[in-house]
C-alpha cells in the first residue's frame, strides 16, 4: 500500500535535512503510530506521503515514495478550513467525487452521525470550539473514503468523551483495510490502539517495532520529548518528577482580583459574578472545557474586554476606563499564537519592541534584552529572523517579548499549545522560577494534569461560573 | 507552482486588500492602503494572476459591500499587472523598485481611475481630494485633467507606502516562500 | 466603510430577507441577464430628459416587484452624494456660461446627468444584490469559471477569520504597549498590525492549498455544479421588457445621431 525507500527531504537553505534516509513499508489495514518530539520530521513525512511536498511546501526530495490509492488527511491545524459552514465544507469534498446524489446524501448522513455534527452543521466554522473543529476536520479527512489515512495529532483538543469512540472508529477502518498513520508526541493517549510503533528523531527513524517492545525504549523516548506514559510533562531538569510546594502564598493585597465580574456577548452572558484572585508569587491555573470563556476571562484581566458589571483590580487599582496599554502597565499577556504579534525582522528587535513602546530608557534596553535572551537560552537565535524559526521557537520569542518587561503579573493563554513534553517542561520551569521569585501567574490551560501538577491553586470555569477547585 | 496554492494566494491577497483598507480607515489614515494584497500577489504570482487578484477584489467587495467599487476593478487589476511585470524584471527586494512602482502607479492608477470616476461620480470622491479637484477645475478648463491631476499626490503616497510594505514582507519571508518568486529554475525533483 | 452584514458570522452581504418578492424568486441567470440589458439601455440614454424617464422606469421596476421601500432606503446615501455632485458642478464646472449668481446652468445639467445615472446604476445593483445572497452569486460564478467561483467562495470563509485575526493582533500589540495618536504613530500602528496578519495569512494559504489538494479539488475537472434551469416560465415577460427598454434607448440614440 505504502512504501518509502531512503527518503531524504531538504528544506531550502537548511543545513540539516528534515528527513534523512527514511524507509518504511505498510500493508493494507495496518496502523502506524509515528512518534517524535517537535521538529523530529513527523509532519514533513506526512506532508510528503500526502503529496503536499514539493507542490505546496517547497523542498528538495530524494528517494522514492509510493502511495497507492486515495489519500485522506487531517492537518495539524484544524483551524484551517475552506468554506463558511461545516455543511458546505463536507459537501465540497463529496462534490469533488463522482457520486450520485443519493450516495452523497447517504455518506453525508453517515459522517454527521459518526462525528456528532448535527448541531454544528449550519454554524460558522470559525466560531466553533477547538474540539468541535477537530471533529469536523476528522470527518472531512475520511469523507472521501480514503484507503490511506494520515492524521497529524488527531486527539489534540478532542473532548475525552469522543476520544474512545474515535479510537474504535480507527480500529474499524483498519479492519476494513484502511492503512492509517498517526503522528503524535503523546504516545500514551493511543494505548488502546493496535498499532505498530515508529519513532522518529531528528529526521531519522531510530526505532520501529511493537507496542510491548517500545516500553524498553521509554527512557530514551522520554528524553527526546515524547510523552510515553502520561507523565512526560512533569520532568524538571533531569531530576525526574518534581513537586512544588503548594502552600497558599499570603499577601496584603492580591496582585489581580476579579470581584463579581459578569461578561455578556450580545444578550448572552458568558460568565456571571466571577470572583478570582491571584496573590503575589502565586501560580494560579484556570481550567475548563473548550469554549467555556477561559480566554475571555484573561482578556478581561488585561483590560482588552470590558466587564458587564463588577470590578477588576490590579494591585488594588481599578482598570476600568483605562486603555489596553495602560491597563497592562503591570501585567504581561502571552497570546496563544505567537504569530499574532511577531512583525520585526530580527528576534532581538522583536523582543526589544515592547520595551520601546513602554518608553524604557533607551540605554537600558540592550542590557535588559540580553539578560532575558540569556536566561531563556535564546542567545544563539538573537540575530535570526523570527519566521525562519520553528513554531515552538516563535512561542519562546513571544514569551521573551513579554518577560523582558519584567511584569509583576503574567497572563498566559494556553502557552504550551503544540509543544512537546520537553519544551513544555522547560517552559514550566521558567514560569515556576519566576513565581518563586515573586511574579504572579494566571495561566489558562485545558490540560488538567498540567494544572494539577504545577499550580498553587486551580479555578475551573464551566457554564459561566467559576469556582476554585483547589 | 501548484494551481491550488496559486488559488489560495489569490484568496489571501484579496483578503489583505479588504482588511488593509478597513484598517486604514479605522486608524483614520488619509490613505486607501487597499492594494497591498494585489501587489503582494503580483510579486508572488506574476502579472496575470496579480491582475486577477485586483479585479476579483473589487468584484467581491462590490457584491458584498458596495456595488460602485466594481467599475474600479480595472484600476486594481492594472496595479497587479504593472507590479507583476516590474517584479518579473527587477525582483522586489531592493529599495529602488518600490519607489519606481509608486511613481508609475501614481500616473497609471489615476489615468484609469479618473475617467471612471468622472463618468460615475462626476469626478468626485466625497473626500479631501475634492478640494484639490475644485481648485484645479477653477484654474484649468478640463474636467478630466483636473480629476486626473487631483488624484496623483494621494496615489503616489499610497502606492509607494504599499509597495515598500510588500518589499519588507517579501524580504522577511522565509526562504521557503522566496522560492515562489523564482519561478523559472526551481530545483525540486518530483516525487515518483 | 461598511463591512457587509452577517448573520451568525455568515456573510449575507447586501441580501435583504424582508420580503419574498418577484425578484427574489427569479432565477439568478434571468436576473443577471435582465440587469445587464437594463444597464446597457441606461448607458445609452441620449439626453437628460430621456435619462429622467429611464431612471423613473428603472426605479419603479426595481421597487415594485422587488424589495420595495427598503431599496429606496439603501439609496439614501447615494442621493445625498448625488445632490453634492449637482451642487459641485453647478458651482465649479468649467462649461458654465449661463449663470445665476454663483450657479451655472451647464454645470447643473452635467451634474444632474451624472447624479441620475449614479442613482440608477446603484438602484439596479441593489435590485440584484438585495434579492440574491452572495453565496448564490458566487456559486453562479463557478458555473462560468470553476476556479474564479471557488476563489470567491473561499473568501466567504476566509474573510471573517481574517477580521478576527486582525482584532487579535491589535489586542496583542496593545498589551505590548502599542498606542496611537499622531499621524506617524497611526502609520506605525498600521504596520505593526498588518505585517503579522499578512504573514500569518500566507501560512494559511499553504494550509488552504493543502486542503484543496486533499479534498480532491482540481482532480476531476468534469464535475458539474448543478443549477436551477435558467429560463423558467413566468419570467419571459421580464426578459422581454428589459429587451424592449434596451432596444428603445438604442433606437432613440441612433435616431438622434442620424439627425445630426
Amino acid at each position: 500500500m505504502l512504501s518509502i525507500q531512503s527518503l531524504i527531504v531538504n528544506y531550502p537553505l537548511k543545513q540539516q535535512p528534515a528527513l534523512n534516509n527514511v524507509s518504511l513499508e505498510l500493508e493494507a489495514g495496518e496502523i502506524l503510530l509515528l512518534i517524535g518530539g517537535n521538529g523530529s520530521g513527523k509532519s514533513t513525512l506526512l506532508h510528503c506521503l500526502a503529496g503536499l511536498i514539493p507542490g505546496i511546501y517547497r523542498a528538495d526530495v530524494k528517494g522514492s515514495c509510493h502511495v497507492k490509492g486515495l489519500v485522506g488527511m487531517a492537518l495539524q491545524d484544524s483551524d484551517v478550513f475552506l468554506l463558511p459552514t461545516p455543511e458546505e465544507e463536507l459537501n465540497f469534498i463529496l462534490q469533488n467525487q463522482s457520486l450520485t446524489s443519493e450516495k452523497r446524501q447517504q455518506k453525508m448522513d453517515q459522517l454527521i452521525s459518526t462525528f456528532h455534527l448535527t448541531p454544528l452543521l449550519k454554524r460558522t466554522i470559525h466560531t466553533l470550539s477547538g474540539g468541535e473543529r477537530q471533529r469536523l476536520a476528522l470527518a472531512a479527512a475520511i469523507a472521501s473514503n480514503p484507503v490511506i489515512l494520515f492524521l497529524d495529532e488527531p486527539l489534540a483538543q478532542l473532548d475525552s468523551s469522543f476520544t474512545t469512540e474515535f479510537i474504535q472508529l480507527l480500529q474499524n477502518l483498519a479492519s476494513f483495510g484502511t492503512t492509517i498513520i498517526i503522528s503524535t508526541t503523546f504516545s500514551s493517549q493511543y494505548e488502546p490502539l493496535k498499532a505498530k510503533y515508529c519513532w522518529l528523531h531528528e529526521g531519522q527513524i531510530v526505532w520501529q517495532g511493537s507496542k510491548i517492545n517500545f516500553q524498553g525504549k521509554w527512557g530514551q523516548a522520554r528524553s527526546a520529548g515524547i510523552d510515553v506514559d502520561g507523565k512526560g510533562l512533569f520532568i524538571r531538569k533531569g531530576n525526574n518528577e518534581t513537586t512544588y510546594q503548594k502552600e497558599k502564598a499570603t499577601g496584603a493585597i492580591p496582585v489581580l482580583a476579579l470581584e463579581d465580574v459578569s461578561y455578556s456577548y450580545g444578550d448572552t452572558f458568558i460568565m456571571q459574578e466571577v470572583n478570582l484572585s491571584v496573590m503575589s508569587g502565586e501560580f494560579v491555573a484556570l481550567t475548563g472545557p473548550n469554549g467555556s470563556g477561559k480566554s475571555t476571562l484573561l482578556k478581561l484581566a488585561a483590560g482588552i474586554l470590558n466587564p458587564y458589571s463588577g470590578t477588576i483590580l490590579i494591585k488594588g487599582k481599578n482598570i476600568a476606563g483605562l486603555s489596553i496599554a495602560e491597563a497592562t502597565a503591570e501585567s504581561g499577556f502571552l497570546f496563544q499564537n505567537p504569530d499574532n504579534q511577531i512583525f520585526q525582522d530580527k528576534v532581538i528587535k522583536e523582543v526589544a519592541w515592547g520595551l520601546k513602546m513602554r518608553k524604557l530608557n533607551q540605554e537600558l534596553i540592550p542590557n535588559r534584552v540580553a539578560k532575558w535572551l540569556k536566561r531563556l537560552q535564546m542567545e544563539q537565535m538573537a540575530e535570526e529572523h523570527p519566521y525562519s524559526l520553528t513554531k515552538t521557537d516563535r512561542q519562546w520569542v513571544a514569551l521573551a517579548g513579554v518577560l523582558v518587561r519584567e511584569p509583576s503579573l503574567l497572563l498566559l493563554d494556553e502557552p504550551t499549545h503544540g509543544m512537546d513534553c520537553a519544551s513544555t517542561a522547560r517552559f514550566m520551569d521558567v514560569i515556576m522560577e519566576l513565581a518563586e521569585a515573586g511574579t504572579s501567574v494566571l495561566m489558562v490551560t485545558h490540560h488538567q494534569e498540567l494544572a494539577e501538577h504545577y499550580a498553587h491553586r486551580i479555578y475551573d470555569l464551566k457554564h459561566g461560573t467559576c469556582r476554585q477547585v483547589r | 507552482m501548484d494551481k491550488r496554492l496559486k488559488i489560495a494566494i489569490i484568496v489571501v491577497g484579496i483578503g489583505i486588500n479588504i482588511v488593509g483598507g478597513t484598517l486604514a480607515s479605522a486608524l483614520k489614515l488619509p490613505l486607501f492602503l487597499d492594494t497591498i494584497g494585489t501587489i503582494l500577489a503580483a510579486v508572488l504570482l506574476g502579472p496575470w494572476l496579480g491582475a486577477l487578484t485586483g479585479l476579483l477584489s473589487n468584484i467581491f467587495q462590490g457584491v458584498v459591500t458596495n456595488p460602485v467599487t466594481i467599475p474600479f476593478a480595472l484600476v486594481n487589476g492594472a496595479v497587479g499587472l504593472i507590479v507583476g511585470f516590474i517584479a518579473l524584471k527587477r525582483g522586489f527586494e531592493d529599495y529602488v523598485t518600490p519607489l519606481l512602482v509608486g511613481l508609475i502607479l501614481a500616473i497609471v492608477a489615476p489615468l484609469i481611475g479618473s475617467p471612471i470616476a468622472v463618468y460615475v461620480f462626476g469626478g468626485l470622491t466625497g473626500g479631501g481630494v475634492d478640494i484639490l479637484y475644485g481648485i484645479l477645475l477653477g484654474s484649468s478648463e478640463r474636467i478630466f485633467s483636473s480629476a486626473f491631476l487631483a488624484r496623483i499626490p494621494t496615489n503616489f503616497v499610497d502606492k509607494t507606502i504599499s509597495a515598500y510594505l510588500v518589499m519588507f514582507i517579501v524580504r522577511s519571508l522565509p526562504v521557503q516562500w522566496k522560492m515562489l518568486t523564482e519561478r523559472k529554475n526551481s530545483k525540486t525533483t518530483p516525487v515518483e | 466603510m461598511t463591512e457587509g452584514n452577517s448573520e451568525n458570522g455568515i456573510m449575507t452581504g447586501l441580501y435583504y430577507e424582508g420580503t419574498k418578492s418577484f425578484w427574489h424568486r427569479a432565477p439568478v441567470k434571468t436576473k443577471l441577464f435582465c440587469s445587464a440589458l437594463l444597464l446597457l439601455g441606461l448607458v445609452l440614454s441620449v439626453n437628460i430628459s430621456i435619462l429622467v424617464v429611464n431612471t423613473l422606469f428603472l426605479l419603479t421596476l426595481a421597487v415594485v416587484p422587488g424589495p420595495g421601500i427598503a431599496l429606496l432606503r439603501r439609496l439614501k446615501p447615494f442621493v445625498f452624494f448625488s445632490l453634492f455632485i449637482v451642487l459641485f458642478h453647478s458651482l465649479l464646472n468649467p462649461a458654465n456660461t449661463t449663470t445665476w449668481g454663483w450657479l451655472g446652468w451647464e454645470g447643473f445639467l452635467y451634474g444632474s446627468t451624472v447624479a441620475l445615472r449614479l442613482v440608477s446604476i446603484v438602484g439596479l445593483a441593489q435590485l440584484f444584490l438585495m434579492t440574491t445572497p452572495p453565496g448564490v452569486v458566487f456559486r453562479y460564478f463557478s458555473s462560468w469559471h470553476r476556479d474564479m467561483g471557488l476563489i470567491m467562495l473561499l473568501l466567504m470563509g476566509f474573510l471573517p477569520v481574517l477580521k478576527e485575526e486582525m482584532t487579535t493582533t491589535m489586542q496583542a500589540q496593545q498589551t505590548r504597549g502599542l498606542h496611537w495618536q499622531t499621524l506617524l504613530e497611526r502609520l506605525q500602528a498600521y504596520l505593526t498590525m498588518i505585517i503579522p496578519v499578512i504573514i500569518k495569512s500566507l501560512y494559511r494559504a499553504q494550509g488552504m492549498a493543502s486542503l484543496l489538494l486533499l479534498r480532491g479539488y482540481g482532480e476531476n475537472q468534469d464535475v458539474q455544479t448543478h443549477f436551477t434551469p435558467a429560463w423558467t416560465k413566468g419570467y419571459y415577460w421580464i426578459v422581454a421588457l428589459s429587451s424592449c427598454f434596451c432596444a428603445a434607448n438604442l433606437v432613440i440614440l441612433l435616431r438622434s445621431r442620424l439627425m445630426h
